[in-house]
């Protein structure tokens, strides 16, 4: 017990305390954020593993607090959850961006760097957080 | 050689085919006209198309789209009222809100009946209108939706509907004359405890003709009659353009009448008439055949096809199938061999399904494709001939705006959705449509000079004549009717509507007027009657076929 704490005395507390149960649904006291995202389709599975912030979206286990999400998913889905800028479901984040861009709804020009630096449309970031749910 | 000719003064109309022909030398031969022609369909066109998009995305742009033209439009209406979203909506005060409409109609077929209540009368009601007496109208923005409602007497919006200048009454939400999908202004109070009480509306009214006509319009006459569409004919000049319209050919459907379709044919292409009708011929410079080539097939859903163990993919069943194409195809190869034709897609017409309709395929018309002048267009359909700029649709639009409310003529409709900017608003509540994400195609950014939309019961016109976004009455906006004779109520035709106008909104001065003649084609496997439109004065007139001799035929022109 105590080499277990001392071992993570440098690391990150909440990965000794985080607690997931498999397979329930997603408490309240996880942040508004990941609920909304995982309260879907609670049966799909991921075949392959999937990337961190695939993770973050998906139902019970790997469900993650918005702590661990970098600030550029943050970003990312804060740009999705704006309806200022359109309905996110069934489009893509770039799309969405031109399309608000091209509306002069002046959408974060930060958002574009990060897509565009994970690799550009069709990559990982440019899947909104609706991408193959709805 | 002496041959005996008939008497100079005494000569009538077709003495020139009774009398025994001419020496070759002395044949006169015409020329036909030829015009400018330069097609906009490029933003109906689309490549790629994806289907998994949601309709949501539709929406908003709309709104995006409409939403800068309603903000000046309320501005300029109703001056020092606060513009908001429906989320900033605060109780008791008066406010303008713009946003998109949505019908409730509870007799609109909906899916979902099915498995909740038999079907019943409304499968029985087939293509009949669906309003009912309590419709009521919802308004939603890109954050929320609120409930739109008449003030009750009384109230403090009723007050504020009553002050000078301002709709009174029960009438400024009209909501019979509303469909679904209309992006419009609203003005009002939300009470307390209560729904969003509607004092104004406003729509945006009719986009200004950026480019102007290249000759003047001739003055018109003040009413509709006979008499004066004929004094309307009478100003053509000789060297007059016309467009000639049709639509609703209904090729191998069980209502064409080909002798009909081959007497238009042969008239347009000049084989028919006496001179003074190949002269008139000679000089129609395009037609336009405005959808419904191919009529319903009904050998397709006849006893023996629906005959358990009947194959639809055998040869005999494909070649039923197939017949009207080729009729088409021959049709269209011997008129686009004697004039520019354009075709356009129709409801019934082996084209995709969701507006807008891409053009028919090449390979459909092996033998009229091969011919320069044809050219296959899309649905809707906008081009410029002689400096004129038309659009035009095969008809399902209308045909489902007036599904969907309301108004019986169907020139008001067309109008209505002018001034609303938008082809088509029921598309894609009713409407199948593509899922656009960041256009919308049917938004008018201008008017044309000509709206012919086909495929109507009966032909009708109309000429407006407005100020762009004229302010007319505060309660309908741009809605009121202009003065508009509508030249050409042929006798013998269908109904010309020549409809006399009300009262002209927007005194006269004829700069930045915005002109628009709306023309209802009919169907002409139903009527035998196209539609000719003189290219200059923007008159126009039918012109029917009937095959059934000994019934009064005339096989020209109608005056």
């Amino acid at each position: 017990m105590s080499s277990k704490k001392d071992s993570n005395k440098d690391g990150k507390l909440s990965s000794v305390y985080r607690q997931t149960k498999p397979g329930a649904p997603v408490g309240p006291a996880t942040p508004a954020k990941t609920t909304r995202a995982s309260g879907k389709r609670k049966a799909r599975e991921e075949d392959t593993t999937p990337a961190p912030e695939v993770l973050a979206r998906s139902q019970g286990e790997g469900a993650v607090s918005r702590a661990d999400l970098s600030q550029d998913e943050q970003k990312l889905r804060k740009f999705d959850l704006t309806t200022k800028f359109g309905p996110a479901a069934g489009i893509s984040r770039l799309e969405r961006w031109e399309r608000a861009s091209k509306f002069g709804l002046e959408p974060p020009e930060e958002v574009r760097t990060i897509i565009m630096a994970a690799g550009g449309p069709g990559s990982a970031a440019d899947k909104g957080l609706w991408h193959d749910r709805v | 050689m002496d041959i005996e000719r008939p008497v100079p003064g005494q000569a009538s109309r077709y003495d020139e085919l009774l009398a025994p022909s001419t020496s070759k030398g002395d044949e006169a031969s015409f020329n036909r006209a030829s015009s400018s022609y330069t097609n906009h369909d490029a933003r109906f066109r689309s490549s790629k198309r994806t289907y998994d998009r949601q309709y949501a995305q539709l929406y908003f742009s709309r709104l995006m789209l409409l939403k800068g033209v309603m903000r000046k439009r309320v501005e300029q209406l109703w001056p020092g009222v606060p513009v908001c979203s429906i989320l900033e909506v605060q109780e008791g005060k008066e406010v303008a809100v713009i946003g998109t409409i949505y019908k409730n109609m509870k007799l609109k077929p909906s899916i979902l009946d099915e498995y909740t209540k038999d079907r019943g009368l409304k499968a029985a009601l087939g293509a009949a209108n669906f309003c009912a007496d309590d419709d009521s109208v919802v308004m939603e923005d890109d954050g929320a939706r609120m409930v739109l409602s008449v003030a009750a007497p009384g109230t403090m919006a009723a007050a504020a509907a009553q002050q000078p200048g301002w709709a009174a009454g029960d009438g400024p939400l009209a909501v019979q004359e509303l469909v679904t999908g209309l992006v419009m202004a609203v003005r009002g109070v939300h009470e307390p405890g209560g729904d969003f009480y509607v004092s104004a509306v406003a729509f945006a009214g009719l986009a200004p003709n950026p480019h102007p006509l290249p000759h003047p319009l001739p003055p018109l006459p003040a009413s509709g009659t006979a008499a004066d569409a004929a004094a309307a004919l009478a100003e053509a000049r000789p060297g007059d353009k016309y467009l000639a319209l049709v639509s609703g050919l209904g090729l191998g459907g069980s209502r064409a009448d080909m002798l009909a379709t081959q007497l238009a044919a042969d008239w347009l292409t000049g084989n028919l008439g006496s001179p003074a009708e190949q002269q008139l011929a000679a000089q129609v410079v395009r037609l336009v055949v405005a959808g419904g080539g191919i009529g319903t097939l009904e050998g397709l859903a006849g006893a023996a096809a629906t005959a358990p163990g009947a194959n639809p993919y055998n040869r005999a069943a494909q070649a039923v199938a197939l017949q009207p194409v080729r009729d088409l195809d021959l049709l269209l190869a011997e008129l686009a061999a004697g004039l520019p034709v354009d075709v356009m897609p129709g409801p019934e017409d082996p084209a995709n399904v969701a507006l807008p309709q891409q053009p028919m395929h090449r390979c459909l018309l092996p033998g009229a494709a091969c011919h320069g002048s044809l050219v296959r267009a899309t649905n809707p359909h906008e081009f410029e001939a002689e400096g004129v700029r038309l659009l035009g649709s095969s008809g399902q639009n209308v045909d489902d705006v007036a599904k969907y409310c309301g108004l019986r003529d169907r020139l008001d409709v067309m109008q209505r959705t002018l001034a609303c900017r938008h082809l088509a608003p029921t598309a894609p509540d009713t409407l199948t449509c593509y899922p656009f994400t960041d256009a919308d195609p049917f938004i008018l950014d201008s008017t044309p000079h000509v709206y012919f939309v086909g495929n109507q019961p009966e032909f009708a016109t109309r000429l407006v004549v407005l100020q762009p976004s004229c302010a007319g009455s505060g309660a309908a906006g741009s809605n009121s009717m202009a003065a508009g004779a509508g030249a050409g109520a042929g006798a013998g035709a269908g109904a010309g509507a020549g409809a006399a106008g009300g009262s002209s909104s927007g005194a006269g001065g004829g700069e930045g007027q915005v002109v628009v003649r709306l023309v209802a084609v009919p169907s002409f496997a139903r009527s035998g009657t196209l539609v000719l439109l003189n290219l200059r004065t923007l008159a126009c007139h039918p012109v029917r076929f009937d095959g059934s001799l000994g019934l009064g035929a005339d096989g020209g022109a109608g005056v």
